[in-house]
This record gives C-alpha cells, sequence and structure tokens, in this order.
C-alpha cells in the first residue's frame, strides 16, 4: 500500500502536468519497491518507496532546494518531472533481493527502466510520456546516483564523470541538465541517514535475530563442526551486512538546512546515543562512527559541488536554488561532541600536513635548501594513528570481552611505567577465528596502500607481532623476519637478534599493542645502529606499523613520535591503559615489583613481557 | 623455481613449486591439500622456465602429490627437450597424460614416462633413483646448508646452545630461512605432508622456540589446527606456566614443532609439561635434526626434513667449549 505522504512535499506538488501521470506511476511501480524480502517468515526492506523513496523526496524538498526557486525559475518542469522519476527508480534492482550486489545496482536500475519501457505494455511506456530520449537521460541520471565498482567501468567514467552524462542532454521542449540532477539525487540519496528510514521495529528485530542465526552458523564454518547451507550463509550474511548499515540510521534524527546561512545539518538522536553510552560505547566510538557516516556524505558533497555547479556555467542560476554551502554534524551530547570536534581537528590537521609536504617537495625541486616544513608544521598528534576497519574494530572489542582477555591487575610496562591491565595478546595471535580475522584485514590493508612493486620486509616485533608477521608475509609471498625486544636480548643468541634491512625498499612493521611506542623506537633504533642507517633513512623505511591494538594513556604524550604515528594502523582502541610511573607505584614488596608479569627469578631484575 | 640440479638433469618437484604458485598474493588463508592442482598460470611459469635452462639438460618432473585438469599438459607438445615424468601415481593422471601427450612412453610400470626420448636403460636408472620425495628432499637439504653459518675461525667462537647449555661448531640460522618466500613456503609444505601423511592423531600443535613458534604458526594456518606457544623453556622458567595449564588442554594430542634439533633438550622438558599437565605429544616434526637415531620418547614419530649427519653436513656438538674449539682444529 503506497503512502501517500510523498505527495506533501514541494518536488511532488509542483510537477504541475505531470502531476497525475506520477501519481499513477508511483500507485504502480512504488507497489514493486515496497515488495518484502521474506527471512524466515519475516519480512525485510530497505530501498522501499514509502520510507527511502518519500524520505528522499522530503530531502530534496525541504533540504536541498530552495522552495521559492527551484520549481519557479529554477528547475523546469520536465527536469523535475525526470528528477522525481529518477528518484522512483533509482533503487529498483535492490527492492527485489538482497543478493544484488551494491557494487553494480545503479546500472541494473538502469538497465531495469529500460527493460520496463522496451515492455509496451508497461504504465512507463503508455503513460509517462516519454519518448527514447528522455529515457535515456532517466537511465544516464539513475546509472550516476551510484559508481558502479564491479569494475566493469573504470574510476574515471564513474558516477558524475560518465561522460554521457551532461548539462544539456536534449529533449522535444528543451534541453535537461542532467548532471545537476543526477547530482541532487546522488546528495539526496547520500543523506538519507535518519532512523526515518528504518520504517517499523520488526525489521530491525528480524534482522537481528537473523545476526544471531549467522553467528551460529559463521562459528560452525570456522571450526568445521558441521556443513552448513552455503547458500543460507551467504545470504544471512549480507543481511547482517545490511543491519550495520541500519544501526548507523539510528545515530541520526533528522537533516535540516538553516535557512540564514544555507548549511546542512546531520542532526544526532541524542537520545539514542546517550543510550548507547549507558551500555557501555565509549564516546570515541560513538564519534567514529559518527564521523565515518558524516565523511562519506561531506566527500560527496563536495564532488557534486565541484562537478555539478562550480563547474556549470550557470552556476549563480544554480545555486539561486540549490543553496546548500556546507553539511555539518550537530550533537548534545557533550562527550560525543567533545570527541567530535577533536577527531574533526586531526582530521584537518591531517589534510594541512598533506599540504606542506607537497610544498616541501616544490622547495626541493627547485634546488634551493629545504626547511623541514614537515616537522614544523605542528599538530603531528597521536590521532594520526588509523583505525583499518570498524568490522575489525568491533570483532576485537566483542572477543576481549567474551573471552575475558583484559586481565586486572598490576602488570609491568617497561622500564618507567606500569599498568592496571593487560590484554593477553597471546591468546589473540592464537585463536584462530580472530588471528584470521587480524590478518585478513592486514592482508587488504597492504594490498590498497602499498606499492607491490617494491621489496618490502615484513617485521614482526617480539613473539606476538612475529606469529602475525609470519601469516601476513605468507599471505603477501614477501620475505619475513622478527625483531626480539632489547628487554629480552640477555635470553637470546646473537644470531637471533641480527636484522639486515637495508637490502629491502620498505619495512612493514607489525606489533601486538601500542602503548608509549617505546618498545618499537628502541628495536628501531637497534636497527638503525646494527644496519648503519641515519633516522631519516629509517623514517622513509618504515612505511607502515600494524598493531592490533592501540592503548591511548593518559601520562605519555605521543607528539613527539617523529613521525611513527602517522604510519601507524591498528585494529581498535576500544581500551585506553591507565599508567602509573614506576617509582610512584605502591606495589613493591622488598625492593622487587610486583607486577604479575614479573619473571620469577631469584634476582631483583624485573624483566618483563608486555605490551609495547 | 624451486629445483635440484645434477649435471645433466634439472629436476622440478611440481607440487612443491605448485603450491607456491597457486596462491595468490593477498590471500589471507592458506591450506595444505593432499594434491596439488597443476593450473594454467602454474604450468605457463613452468614451460618460461624451461627456455632458460641449458639445451643440453633433461628436465625432470615429479608429479607426485599432484593433477591437472585435461589437456592442460598438450601445451608441452611444443617442447622439443627431453622431458622425464616420475611418479605417476594415479590412473587418472596416468590416462590424463596419455591423452595430452600421444607420443609419451610409459615404462612397464606405468609409473614413469619419457617424451622426446626412448625408455633406455640409463632413463630407466634414473627414474628409479629419483623415485618419491627424493627430489624434494634434495631440495630440502639445499636450503638447509644455505642455513648454515660456519663458526668464525679467528678468534674461534664456538656456539652456545642455550636450551642444553652445549657447543657447537655450527649455527643452523632458522631465521634467514623466512627471509625468501619460495623457501619457507616448501618447508612450510614439506612438513604439512609429513605430517599429513603419518596420520598421527592430533589436536594441535606445540612450539618451545622461537622460530618454531613461527613455523608452528604457518602449519595451523596450512592444517587449521590449534596451535600453542611455550616459550622460556629449558634452563629458564617459564613466566606462562599459569597460563599453561589453560592452555594443555587434558587428554589432547599436540605434535611438537621445532625449528633445528640437537639434543632435544626442550623438547624432553615441554614433554614433562605436557605430561604433567595429562596431555599427549604424540609427535614431533620440524625442518632438521642434528641426528635421528638418537633415542627420544616420540621416536616413532619424529618427522623431519633433512638429517644433517646423513646429509654429512659436518656438525658437532660438545660440551665445552675447549672441547670444541678441539674438534674445529682438528677438522682443519
Amino acid at each position: 500500500m503506497i503512502n501517500q505522504d510523498y505527495q506533501k512535499f514541494s518536488c511532488i506538488k509542483n510537477l504541475v502536468e505531470y502531476k497525475d501521470i506520477f501519481h499513477e506511476l508511483v500507485n504502480f511501480y512504488g507497489e514493486d519497491l515496497n515488495d518484502k524480502i521474506v527471512i524466515d517468515g519475516s519480512v525485510y526492506t530497505l530501498h522501499d518507496f514509502n520510507n527511502h523513496c518519500t524520505d528522499i523526496y522530503k530531502i530534496i524538498s525541504e533540504v536541498l532546494l530552495d522552495s521559492k526557486r527551484a520549481y519557479s525559475d529554477g528547475l523546469s518542469s520536465k527536469e523535475l518531472y525526470l528528477l522525481d522519476l529518477a528518484v522512483l527508480f533509482h533503487d529498483i534492482s535492490m527492492s527485489c533481493d538482497i543478493m544484488v550486489e551494491r557494487t553494480n545496482h545503479s546500472q541494473k536500475s538502469a538497465q531495469k527502466v529500460q527493460d520496463i519501457y522496451d515492455d509496451t505494455e508497461s504504465p512507463l511506456y503508455k503513460k509517462a510520456q516519454l519518448n527514447q530520449n528522455d529515457i535515456k537521460i532517466l537511465k544516464a541520471i539513475i546509472l550516476a546516483h551510484s559508481d558502479v565498482k564491479d569494475g566493469s567501468v573504470p574510476v574515471e567514467k564513474r558516477g558524475l564523470n560518465d561522460p554521457t552524462l551532461r548539462d544539456d542532454m536534449p529533449t522535444r521542449i528543451g534541453s535537461v541538465r542532467a548532471k545537476l540532477l543526477a547530482g541532487i539525487l546522488r546528495l539526496a540519496d547520500e543523506l538519507d541517514i535518519t532512523s526515518d528510514r528504518l520504517g517499523n521495529t520488526n525489521i530491525e528485530k528480524n534482522l537481528k535475530s537473523v545476526r544471531e542465526k549467522f553467528l551460529d552458523m559463521d562459528m560452525q564454518v570456522r571450526s568445521k563442526e558441521q556443513e552448513v547451507n552455503q547458500d543460507k550463509y551467504e545470504k544471512y550474511k549480507k543481511y547482517v551486512e545490511s543491519l550495520s548499515h541500519w544501526e548507523f540510521l539510528h545515530l541520526f534524527s533528522q537533516v535540516t538546512r538553516e535557512s540564514q546561512d544555507d548549511i546542512v545539518y546531520l542532526v544526532t538522536d541524542d537520545q539514542h546515543i546517550q543510550n548507547l553510552l549507558d551500555s557501555g560505547s565509549t564516546s570515541a566510538e560513538l564519534a567514529r562512527k559518527i564521523l565515518k557516516v558524516y565523511d562519506k556524505v561531506i566527500k560527496e558533497w563536495r564532488e557534486i559541488k565541484h562537478k555539478t555547479i562550480d563547474d556549470s556555467h550557470q552556476k549563480l542560476d544554480v545555486k539561486s536554488f540549490f543553496p546548500v554551502t556546507d553539511i555539518r554534524v550537530k550533537c548534545s551530547v557533550d562527550s560525543v561532541r567533545k570527541e567530535l570536534d577533536r577527531q574533526m581537528d586531526n582530521i584537518k590537521n591531517v589534510k594541512e600536513v598533506s599540504m606542506n609536504q607537497n610544498t616541501e617537495k616544490d622547495f626541493s625541486d627547485n634546488g634551493n635548501a629545504t626547511e623541514n616544513k614537515f616537522s614544523n608544521s605542528g599538530n603531528q598528534s597521536e590521532q594520526c594513528v588509523q583505525l583499518i576497519s570498524d568490522k575489525l574494530s568491533n570483532m576485537l572489542k566483542r572477543e576481549i570481552k567474551r573471552r575475558h582477555l583484559l586481565r586486572v591487575g598490576h602488570f609491568l610496562l617497561d622500564d618507567n611505567f606500569c599498568a592496571r591491565d593487560w590484554i593477553d595478546t597471546k591468546e589473540v595471535v592464537e585463536t584462530k577465528v580472530i588471528v584470521d580475522d587480524i590478518v585478513e584485514c592486514f592482508i587488504k590493508h597492504i594490498k590498497d596502500t602499498c606499492d607491490l612493486q617494491k621489496k618490502y620486509l615484513v617485521v614482526g616485533l617480539d613473539l606476538e607481532g612475529a606469529l602475525l608477521a609470519s601469516r601476513v608475509a605468507m599471505g603477501m609471498k614477501m620475505p619475513f623476519s622478527y625483531i626480539i625486544p632489547v628487554r629480552d636480548r640477555l635470553n637470546s643468541s646473537p644470531k637471533e637478534t641480527e636484522l639486515s634491512v637495508v637490502e629491502y625498499d620498505g619495512i612493514i612493521l607489525i606489533v601486538d599493542a601500542i602503548v608509549t611506542f617505546d618498545t618499537i623506537k628502541k628495536a628501531l633504533n637497534d636497527i638503525m645502529k646494527s644496519n648503519q642507517l641515519g633516522m631519516e633513512q629509517m623514517q622513509e623505511k618504515i612505511t607502515h606499523i600494524y598493531s592490533i591494538f592501540y592503548r591511548k594513556n593518559n601520562l605519555v604524550n605521543l607528539e613527539e613520535m617523529e613521525g611513527l604515528h602517522r604510519k601507524t594502523f591498528y585494529g581498535n582502541d576500544d581500551f585506553p591503559i591507565e599508567l602509573f610511573k614506576k617509582e610512584e607505584c605502591r606495589y613493591i614488596k622488598e625492593g622487587q615489583c610486583l607486577a604479575l608479569n614479573s619473571r620469577l627469578r631469584g634476582n631483583n631484575s624485573n624483566e618483563m613481557h608486555s605490551n609495547i | 623455481m624451486q629445483v635440484y640440479e645434477e649435471q645433466d638433469f634439472v629436476m622440478i618437484p611440481l607440487a612443491m613449486n605448485a603450491f607456491f604458485y597457486n596462491i595468490p598474493v593477498g590471500t589471507d588463508k592458506i591450506r595444505y591439500s593432499n594434491s596439488v592442482s597443476i593450473g594454467e598460470k602454474f604450468l605457463a611459469i613452468l614451460v618460461q622456465y624451461f627456455d632458460k635452462v641449458d639445451e643440453g639438460k633433461y628436465i625432470i618432473l615429479d608429479l607426485q602429490d599432484t593433477d591437472y585438469a585435461f589437456h592442460l599438459f598438450q601445451k608441452l607438445k611444443t617442447i622439443t627437450r627431453p622431458i622425464l615424468f616420475l611418479n605417476i601415481i594415479s590412473e587418472t593422471l596416468h590416462d590424463k597424460i596419455k591423452e595430452d601427450l600421444p607420443t609419451i612412453q610409459f615404462s612397464a610400470e606405468q609409473r614413469y614416462a619419457v617424451l622426446n626420448i626412448s625408455f633406455d636403460d640409463t632413463i630407466k636408472e634414473i627414474c628409479e633413483k629419483y623415485s618419491s620425495s627424493v627430489i624434494s628432499h634434495n631440495i630440502y637439504v639445499k636450503i638447509v646448508r644455505n642455513l648454515i653459518d660456519d663458526i668464525p675461525q679467528n678468534p674461534v667462537e664456538p656456539q652456545k646452545l642455550d636450551s642444553s647449555g652445549l657447543y657447537s661448531n655450527m649455527y643452523v640460522n632458522v631465521k634467514r630461512l623466512f627471509k625468501y618466500p619460495e623457501n619457507y613456503y616448501s618447508i612450510a609444505f614439506g612438513l604439512a605432508k609429513k605430517i599429513v601423511d603419518s596420520k598421527i592423531e592430533y589436536d594441535g600443535l606445540i612450539s618451545s622456540s622461537k622460530n618454531g613458534a613461527i613455523l608452528a604458526n604457518l602449519l595451523g594456518m596450512l592444517l587449521n589446527k590449534k596451535v600453542i606457544h611455550i616459550i622460556g623453556l629449558g634452563p629458564k622458567y617459564s613466566m606462562n606456566t599459569g597460563n599453561l595449564q589453560k592452555e594443555i588442554k587434558k587428554r589432547k594430542n599436540y605434535i611438537y614443532v621445532f625449528d633445528f634439533r640437537c639434543t632435544g633438550t626442550e623438547m624432553k622438558a615441554l614433554l614433562a609439561l605436557i605430561s604433567a599437565n595429562e596431555a599427549y605429544v604424540t609427535g614431533a616434526t620440524g625442518i632438521a635434526v642434528y641426528k635421528s637415531d638418537q633415542i627420544d620418547i616420540v621416536n616413532n614419530n619424529l618427522m623431519y626434513l633433512v638429517d644433517l649427519k646423513t646429509e654429512n653436513i659436518p656438525y658437532k656438538i660438545a660440551g665445552e667449549k675447549e672441547d670444541i674449539i678441539t674438534l674445529m682444529s682438528k677438522q682443519q
């Protein structure tokens, strides 16, 4: 049953001569979109007319377009009609089958429109008053609304870069700014991120019960306890992937545009966020999730603005009815807002640093003496370390909690600090289900970010790092080695401590957990000496540092990490560590530290195994 | 390409090489299987390799534990140099080769075949000499020889073996193995094959040295088995004994993985520890042993790739530093 709310929005009300036809098409094809996908007797949809398409009409009408100008001087009636049709049909390929690949759904939807039009009995052909040119334009807009990522379309021709998408595509009654319309649709689609899209809660409940079933199946697959129905497994996997998108939708309650400055705000659902904080989520984690959505939206907006407004020879005209100037996040939960501001600043700082790097290169290209602008650019803070994947982060958090791998007590970190808890990273790397995911993520990241024409050496620090490095290196068919931390050298033969790196273009360093970077620095200093490398050469050689955990702490300032943190990628940072200076530590008896990880020796030496 | 060369021959174990070349870069999970499939990609690399071999040399292909899709070997029709096919064990493989290479000649027992050459006595002798596993074994010996570091002679500095407190005249630098992907792939493949062929029942792999831990880790992935690392045994007291009781499950069977076993001191300590936790070590596997005729509890299930003594590698041990120095001077 089609919900008639969509008729209230200005982009529909102003259809004028096409209004009746459009309603007919909605009543016919909207039902198609509202067709449900059945999961185990319950229903599920994410790309339906009543929620998703209606939301887009609302966003176009109330957020993106100026209601006074858009329909009088802005869009022509044909343009508005084609835009509304594009909204109606843009996800038609997704509606009926969860197994449709998201990577090429725009292509499939465009093709479906052609197929429908080719059926001479269809309402689209008989009643829509569209000719072949109009269909071409409609298809081009639908195709451009989402980049085709299955490899069939080169990057430079995806989305709004499609050369067939122009701003002067001819119709019987004048030309249509198809690129602009595609831009509006893309942005509106991206902005449909609020809980309005969720529909009723039954759908989500059903998805959550599917997730439980999937996790059971997944455990069976990993442990090979029994055979599973492969088709069902793949289907459930897709539902679970969709569920992660749904969980993001809860974070935002609305999208608005302030008329005084034409800034669009993604307004968070503060009640929901507070509930999440109360049930154990951290502000950092929530901020990250919010920014993940925001980042996608702002990137999309910038591209659209560049390609459809700034590039347009009618820039001023377009801006008059498509007035959006910026997109921001609005959150009233204090702790999360502060975290958002902090993480946003870091993103900006990283971009500033990158710009300064370019400046430095220009400087040296001119043959002039170079000032090290890079190190003087400031704000190279710990937050430049990067999370590899939210999925990995969530998995690690879940498994650490489930398996009680965070040990509470008194532990020695290094010569200077004690800590109040410890992650049993040895257990982490010995547990197949965890280490498989870590290795998969690390390998994927290396493939995506390293120049594989170069010769890399994968180096693991300490036992846990060595174990991970061996798996990663074997998967990448790279040479690997390991570093024995300086504190353990006494227990190893000199040959075991040797490491030659000169013959390699780059080093990928893998560790289990980073707290102060101290052990890494010591190890690298050692390599520098034994290989007779200077500091800059060493810095250049280290291309990536991977760590399972990145444990923020209260005492050590990571701003002096000499650029190491900028090359650091980690799996999870949900376990900050509380440090105490050793000289202030109370857990000392008869001159010996009572740390749980002290070696039981007759002497007073406090050798330790530790997180790094 | 892993090959073993003699004066007139270049010998290529296909299973070991196909295992390496079949795996695309960026694979996060690699599994061992009893039979390795030769695909188009590997065959193309193989044919390319043939072009680099001296014209006068015969190519010997060891087909043990391999298989391929029909018609693939037709591409070998264009090769004009003599090729010997060894260890054609399965009937299916035999039929495929026969169909793809109509001019091939099989031996009486159908286990060997030759292309572009006649089956004379010399060829028969070669085929019988290089029966199953010999070629692979020679490659493992070659890899291990490259790991051995001689001790500096002036001044003489014997290698101290931390686990037993003895001294040796050579150091088996297993760490160096990992710098050569083809080599560590081959070793991992060889050890996995040993374990699978032994049909030992086991629930997991256990190690007590760093290099052993790395090997065990790779084997654990190839064989999809749990791996436990107990580091710091022998004269040094492990800090992880508390965890040990949690990790080693009662009545479970483990295979001990080592890199190089000299006297077996670490293994003995581990066996005692495992036994104390009411679990069992049903076998031991590693790259090389000093000598395999030592008597120990896992003797019947000791799986190794290279025995230094058998290969005439002059590895020596002694209890005192002066003794080993004397031994080394006598050697000179």
